[in-house]
């Protein structure tokens, strides 16, 4: 039996689906999702004045469970990514590249602990956490209904460039982004997500840092148009060239 | 040999035009409307037929449809093949009217068809991208999944 909901949360709206689980379980397992995310979301929304983020921000002294848990990933990351990885926005503390997959990865890992066998998917806004191989479809970052390749992933996967929230991503010493846009498969969507992150902004002197994590692969778009893949990621179709190899006309 | 490579090229075009045309999400309407930034007229909209079973060829080619006025510029296709299926769908030659030239540049990056893809016997399951708001996700290619899902269960 199949389950799917499309509902709100974050900022974005998140698309789930739950395959061979029957239909009450998966349906207790949604309303669980929810109400996890909707919890975690109060520590660590950006917008929200009241979240244990903005508090912090404020200078205010915070003893936030989640809050820590997730200071202490994107201190991790900054040294995976050997600094492209910066939680320290122009507003203070930024966890954008690290709390959304994060959030996601703990709120379904309640909600479907008991769901053992089940395939799942939640996608949130870009980024999506899998339970089980999925068929995933990148974006292309300039058509919007157009997709750049089809990949084989499983555990996290998630897309940084410039397409639909403008540039919001920046190096942190302002210099231009390394790619147009950059995917990344990870066993978990924090991890995804962030390395998405740092990869846009550093470009090709991370790829060699990535291939040594186990179970991470990539596939980046450049400003020539190129699509590239490495490390641990099963690309079923894509481009085998560059853009230049189409246009024949 | 020159004039069976021209008939698999008109059908494997008209194949992916019709998908797009007639499948009602109108994809590849969509996506030229996506890379110059306007609605085709319904009046220029191409009117291309299936009329043969599509039999391309083995080795690995690229062949360009024919070229499409589409009001705001004429576009080309190109159908990448290999093993009898077609791998891509890119954008092998486009000249733009006026104001269009912008456009021209952004459409150098290989583009995959959803709906080719299914067609071939790879439907995508969810799709990644950078983040989209909630507003952004009603145009989103995550949104046509949902609500196909939704009519197909």
């Amino acid at each position: 039996v199949t389950t799917s909901a499309v509902f709100d949360a974050m900022g974005t709206t998140l698309s789930v689906v739950i395959e061979g689980a029957p239909s009450e379980g998966a349906e207790a397992a949604l309303v669980r999702l929810r109400s996890e995310i909707e919890g975690l979301e109060a520590s660590l929304s950006a917008w929200r004045p009241d979240s244990a983020l903005a508090r912090a921000r404020r200078g205010e002294d915070v003893d936030d469970a989640a809050l820590r848990e997730v200071r202490s990933l994107a201190s991790l990351l900054s040294l995976l990514t050997g600094g492209a990885f910066d939680p320290r926005g122009p507003g203070g503390l930024d966890l954008d590249g690290v709390a959304k997959g994060w959030i996601v990865d703990r709120a379904a890992e309640i909600a479907f602990s008991e769901l053992a066998q089940a395939r799942i998917s939640v996608a949130a806004g870009g980024d999506v956490w899998l339970r089980g191989v999925h068929r995933v479809g990148v974006a292309h970052p300039r058509v919007r209904s157009g997709l750049v390749a089809a990949l084989a992933c499983e555990g996290g996967v998630a897309t940084s460039g410039t397409s639909e929230r403008g540039c919001h991503v920046r190096a942190p010493d302002g210099a231009p982004l390394a790619f147009l846009q950059a995917t990344v498969c990870a066993p978990a969507l924090w991890l995804a997500d962030g390395l998405a992150t740092a990869l846009l902004v550093a470009g090709e002197r991370l790829e060699a840092r990535l291939a040594a994590i186990e179970g991470v692969g990539w596939l980046v778009v450049t400003h020539r148009g190129e699509v590239r893949s490495g490390g641990a990621v099963e690309v079923l179709m894509g481009p085998s060239g560059t853009a230049g190899d189409l246009v024949v006309g | 040999v020159r004039r069976a490579v021209v008939a698999v090229l008109s059908a494997a075009a008209g194949f992916a035009v019709v998908v797009g045309a007639g499948g009602g999400t109108g994809s590849l309407r969509e996506l030229v409307r996506d890379v110059v930034g306007a609605p085709p007229s319904p009046a220029v909209a191409p009117r291309l037929h299936v009329s043969a079973t599509t039999y391309a060829p083995v080795a690995t080619t690229t062949i360009d449809g024919p070229a499409i006025d589409y009001g705001y510029g004429v576009l080309q296709l190109a159908v990448t093949f290999a093993n009898h299926r077609i791998e891509q769908v890119g954008i092998a030659h486009f000249v733009a009217a006026d104001g269009y030239s912008a456009a021209l540049e952004q459409a150098a990056i290989p583009v995959l068809d959803a709906e080719v893809l299914r067609a071939q016997g790879l439907p995508i399951d969810v799709v990644t991208g950078a983040t989209y708001t909630s507003e952004a996700y009603a145009t989103s290619l995550q949104a046509v999944l949902d609500r196909e899902r939704l009519a197909h269960p």
